[in-house]
């Protein structure tokens, strides 16, 4: 299965998600698990290093990709269960490569305007990947959030700007924690510095959310589903 | 301020696809700044301004161009053989009559569709 974590906003915890996910796939799912770098920051890459410095730290392996990296994905999937891509802020050819091979793809955004503004792109380059891979299976989440309850409505509307283009948008979000950014620093995942943590249970919850997620062997989304008004 | 004015407000342009190629290098003009469709209009615009100007080299600049792009959109092809029964051909060459597009256009196209179904059932590698 082949998950693509990307977009086209930078900063918006692409890394982190990939990172976070592909380690709850090894150690809780037991999964035979491979990342995919396709960010030449090499965000992740420098991650399983730290990791790799640590040996109580389960093994995830990493291979950077760029470009048109179509073939060598559906050729990767055929070795391991999960094949985890981190892909870079941006549109380019490795994100549309990987796009139109994924299961699934999750589309981290923050509640920010400047991240919204991209989601007019994104629909677009969905819609028309839809045509050439039906059974893919996207969704944004809404990252980053800030915990207090008097912006707790920026979240909601967030998440009503994306359902307004028809994509679908995780119910879980995650939330600014420094725990997200301490764990990475030392090669670990939140579920291994703190499993029972808020933060781990954002990421089980919200990977679990998007598997869940009802796959259409549609060449369409389907229409914005009607959502309340935010007060 | 809310973040509510940023819902959709216009419909999408309908998608047009041609294959899984052209999807993936359309990245290649978006990173340019600009769509092919884009990259047309903002032609023609430009030789809107310089028709009054001067009519005659502008009609022979948009035809330079019409042909550069068309040059480009044949640079990653390369030509191959089939063969064909002599019905097919009728048939072929009724249905690009018919659509007003390119007989390997359509095959291009059949095969892409064919390709991404295939991709998505059985697999190409568990077959073998």
């Amino acid at each position: 299965m082949i998950i693509l974590v990307g977009g086209e906003k930078g900063g918006s915890g692409k890394s982190c998600l990939a990172q976070n996910i592909a380690v709850y796939l090894r150690t809780e799912k037991g999964a035979n698990v491979l990342m995919v770098d396709c960010d030449p920051q090499r965000t992740t890459s420098d991650w399983i290093q730290e990791r790799k410095a640590n040996p109580r730290l389960a093994e995830i392996n990493c291979v950077q990709l760029y470009g048109k990296i179509r073939n060598e994905l559906l050729n990767l999937r055929q070795y391991y269960d999960y094949v985890v891509i981190d892909c870079g802020g941006q549109d380019n050819l490795a994100l549309r490569s990987s796009m139109a091979v994924a299961d699934h793809i999750l589309i981290p955004l923050r509640p920010k305007r400047r991240d919204l503004k991209t989601v007019p792109h994104m629909e677009d380059i969905l819609s028309t990947c839809k045509m050439v891979n039906p059974k893919m299976n996207a969704a944004f989440v809404v990252t980053q959030c800030p915990s207090l309850p008097s912006l707790a409505g920026r979240i909601l509307e967030a998440k009503e700007v994306c359902r307004s283009f028809g994509i679908p948008v995780l119910n879980a979000v995650t939330f600014s924690r420094n725990m997200y950014d301490d764990s990475e620093e030392s090669g670990q995942s939140v579920i291994e510095s703190e499993p029972e943590g808020k933060a781990s249970h954002e990421i089980r919850t919200l990977f679990e959310e998007l598997l869940a997620g009802k796959v259409e062997d549609s060449h369409e989304f389907t229409q914005p589903q009607k959502v309340e008004a935010v007060s | 301020m809310s973040l509510l004015s940023l819902k959709k407000s216009k419909p999408s342009a309908k998608s047009t696809l041609h294959s899984v190629d052209s999807f993936i290098d359309d990245a290649i003009s978006y990173a340019a700044g600009k769509g092919f469709h884009q990259q047309e209009t903002t032609l023609k615009t430009l030789a809107d301004t310089h028709r009054h100007q001067n009519n005659t080299i502008e009609k022979t600049c948009l035809k330079a161009v019409k042909c550069t792009a068309s040059e480009k959109h044949h640079k990653g092809m390369r030509h191959a053989t089939f063969t064909l029964t002599p019905e097919c051909i009728t048939q072929l060459a009724l249905l690009s009559q018919d659509s007003g597009v390119a007989k390997s256009a359509i095959i291009r196209e059949w095969i892409s569709t064919e390709f991404a179904k295939r991709l998505h059932t059985d697999g190409f590698n568990k077959k073998k």
